[in-house]
């Protein structure tokens, strides 16, 4: 009976939980993270590899972090310095903001600045608003170029139109949304 | 919504490109070098540039995550008895029921879907088709016959789906597959969202679609990697997490987390019930084939431990008889200073009141027949919430050795909890857990143990508390002699 085996003592958060609790951190911060990554890099797929590779890393290192509330921040701090490293590795390519440029963008984050993954979030909220108003032929295709994955030019042959009229009528329909999310996001601060 | 200019930076026209184009230009991958290079001169040197092309980033990012293209009920667009122009829209239907009227009825807004498209009337016009989004992988009807919908092979959109009585597959590209077992009447409103209004539905996500949600009555479940069964009757809705973990939240409120085996029901009335899951290759009444021991009436084992026992978060109608630990050391138990005993056969409380049962102490631990243990647990927390609503059961679990030891007193129950009990289950720490041997006879809860020590029968009682008896059980030798090495 006193063999040198230890019980195995209760922990207080084990492997499971702390599973459980980052992806409930994680589900929130990504649509914020996924916004700013945006604005760095070229394409949605590479948005969404930066955002799969810095989410890797944050559960990684998810013991270091000292507050809960501070998640969002410290995921885009992680997504932030994921996605120079990418854009500094294609610093040739050409189509491709210029790098200062990048590094611009990226200094003015959301991390680096209080509030403004807030309003990230304000904006994304008022956006949900303004499809609503968005025409429902207007949403539709929205719906069919963003959700199904394929690519402008291969949605354009399937509907008989040429890429460029897509493109312009998919254009048409963000313009107003963004003018409609400023205009929101204006009367939420006058209201204030 | 009229567009405006005030929000945009300067709206020059250089070169017959204005800003908010060539920014979309960009961020469709459509650009050019020399469009790239002005847009770079542009972001670099004007801030509120690169306000508005953050803000259209905004709108890219969140248009490219399909749920926020969701809209909710007081969003949503007009219905079509006001009129709204995507009644034009010959979308396809995902109704299985094929009737005579109803493909009158599709076949005339085809006709006039297809003149409103010829007279151009519209800049989008009708070849705005809704996207397939999966395909039909098993059907009760197997057919080739294109005119009957939700046939194998067949593919799905988003919309009304109503299915008749058997078992319909549907997998989604998104990772997501839908088993129904009609009848059912589903919506799916997005790749990675859909509302179950009648009927079952099991949902089974890939990792790469975790965040899948499903509505069902006043029930939101949000998957979080897992495979869970949603059901909706008559107002009721309930969740069964088969594996891995869901949120789960009742009219919008706080989240909850349910893991594998865990239920959580939801009345017309907005009562909700946490319980067990029914797993659905384990009907109810055949709970017993998986136990390792033989268990009958009102008693059920479960395989996996609950993460919430405290009362009222796992109310289930059976005792549930579950294990908590292998090889546990029974010095350590003792040394908790906890009420452990030895049971002697026969039936408890006796009829003068005495237990009848030999309290274990540290002195004579090397007595017992065993110094390690595996430990069951024996939960009881019957549906409802107050002492007027008092829940009876009525079991036997038969072990394939002799009991060495059974812990039935609340304080006991607590303080060896962090010696017993499952690091991650939270356990109930007021004395609302004992087994009630002193009380009035109607509250009065019993066990017998059989002549070879081997069964334990239960006839419990609970109101507002649960009932709760762990059962030490000598551990195998050759594991013994693991540990002991």
């Amino acid at each position: 009976m006193t063999g040198s085996y230890r019980l195995p003592m209760p922990s207080t958060s084990s492997p499971h939980d702390d599973h459980g609790r980052f992806v409930r951190l994680l589900l929130p911060a990504e649509k914020a993270v996924r916004c700013y990554l945006r604005s760095l890099l070229r394409s949605r797929d590479e948005v969404e590899e930066v955002l799969q590779r810095a989410s890797i890393v944050a559960w990684e290192k998810f013991d270091q972090l000292e507050r809960e509330e501070s998640f969002p921040q410290w995921l885009c701090g992680i997504a932030r310095l994921e996605a120079l490293n990418l854009t500094r590795q294609a610093a040739r390519d050409r189509l491709r903001l210029a790098p200062d440029v990048i590094d611009l963008l990226a200094d003015e984050s959301p991390e680096s600045e209080n509030g403004a993954l807030d309003r990230v979030q304000q904006q994304a909220d008022a956006l949900r608003k303004c499809l609503a108003e968005l025409p429902s032929q207007q949403r539709l295709l929205l719906d069919r170029v963003y959700a199904s994955g394929e690519r402008m030019t291969e949605i354009a042959a399937e509907i008989g139109r040429s890429a460029d009229a897509l493109h312009q009528t998919i254009s048409r329909s963000r313009r107003r949304l963004a003018d409609c999310v400023s205009k929101q996001i204006a009367a939420a601060e006058a209201a204030e | 919504m009229s567009p405006t200019n005030q929000d945009r930076p300067d709206d020059d026209n250089e070169n017959g490109i204005n800003n908010d184009d060539l920014m979309l230009l960009y961020l469709d991958g459509l650009a050019d070098e020399a469009e790239v290079a002005t847009l770079s001169d542009r972001m670099r040197s004007q801030p509120q540039f690169r306000e508005r092309f953050r803000l259209l980033c905004v709108i890219d990012a969140s248009l490219s995550d399909v749920s926020s293209l969701e809209l909710t009920a007081e969003e949503a667009p007009p219905s079509k008895s006001q009129g709204s122009a995507v009644d034009n829209v010959p979308r396809p239907a995902a109704r299985r029921r094929v009737a005579s009227l109803f493909l009158a009825a599709t076949s005339l807004t085809l006709i006039f879907g297809l003149l409103f498209w010829q007279s151009g009337g519209n800049s989008i016009r009708s070849d705005v088709a809704t996207p397939n989004l999966g395909v039909v992988v098993a059907s009760p009807e197997e057919t080739s016959d294109e005119s009957v919908l939700f046939a194998t092979g067949q593919a799905v959109q988003v919309g009304q789906w109503e299915l008749t009585a058997g078992v319909t597959r549907v997998r989604l590209d998104s990772g997501v597959d839908l088993a129904f077992n009609g009848p059912a009447l589903f919506e799916l409103h997005t790749p990675m969202s859909g509302t179950l209004s009648s009927g079952e539905v099991t949902a089974t996500v890939e990792e790469r679609a975790i965040g899948f949600r499903l509505e069902a009555a006043q029930l939101e479940v949000v998957d979080l990697g897992t495979s869970f069964r949603v059901r909706v009757d008559r107002g009721e809705a309930s969740v069964d997490v088969l594996d891995g973990e869901v949120e789960a939240r009742v009219d919008g409120g706080n989240a909850d987390r349910l893991l594998a085996s865990e239920s959580l029901t939801v009345s017309r009335d907005g009562r909700t019930v946490r319980g067990l899951a029914k797993q659905p290759d384990e009907p109810t009444e055949s709970t017993s084939q998986r136990s390792p021991y033989e268990v009958s009436g009102d008693l059920r084992w479960l395989e996996q431990m609950p993460s919430d026992l405290r009362p009222q978060r796992f109310e289930h109608e059976y005792v549930l008889a579950m294990r908590e630990r292998r090889n546990v050391d029974l010095a350590a138990i003792i040394s908790t200073h906890a009420a452990v005993l030895v049971p002697q056969p026969g039936r408890t409380p006796q009829a003068d009141g005495s237990l009848g049962f030999d309290r274990l102490f540290a002195s004579n631990a090397d007595d017992a027949e065993s110094s390690w243990v595996d430990v069951v647990l024996l939960h009881f927390d019957g549906f409802g919430q107050n002492a007027l609503e008092r829940s009876d059961a009525t079991g036997v679990i038969r072990f394939d050795r002799p009991i060495a030891a059974v812990i039935i007193d609340g304080r006991a129950l607590n303080a060896t909890d962090i010696v017993c009990g499952d690091p991650n289950t939270t356990y109930g720490t007021k004395p609302v857990r004992e087994f009630d041997w002193d009380s009035k006879p109607e509250m009065r809860d019993y066990i017998t143990i059989s002549g070879d020590r081997r069964s334990l029968s239960v006839q419990l009682k609970v109101s507002f508390g649960v009932d709760q008896i762990r059962v030490l059980l000598p551990s195998d030798a050759a594991t013994k002699d693991e540990f002991d090495q």
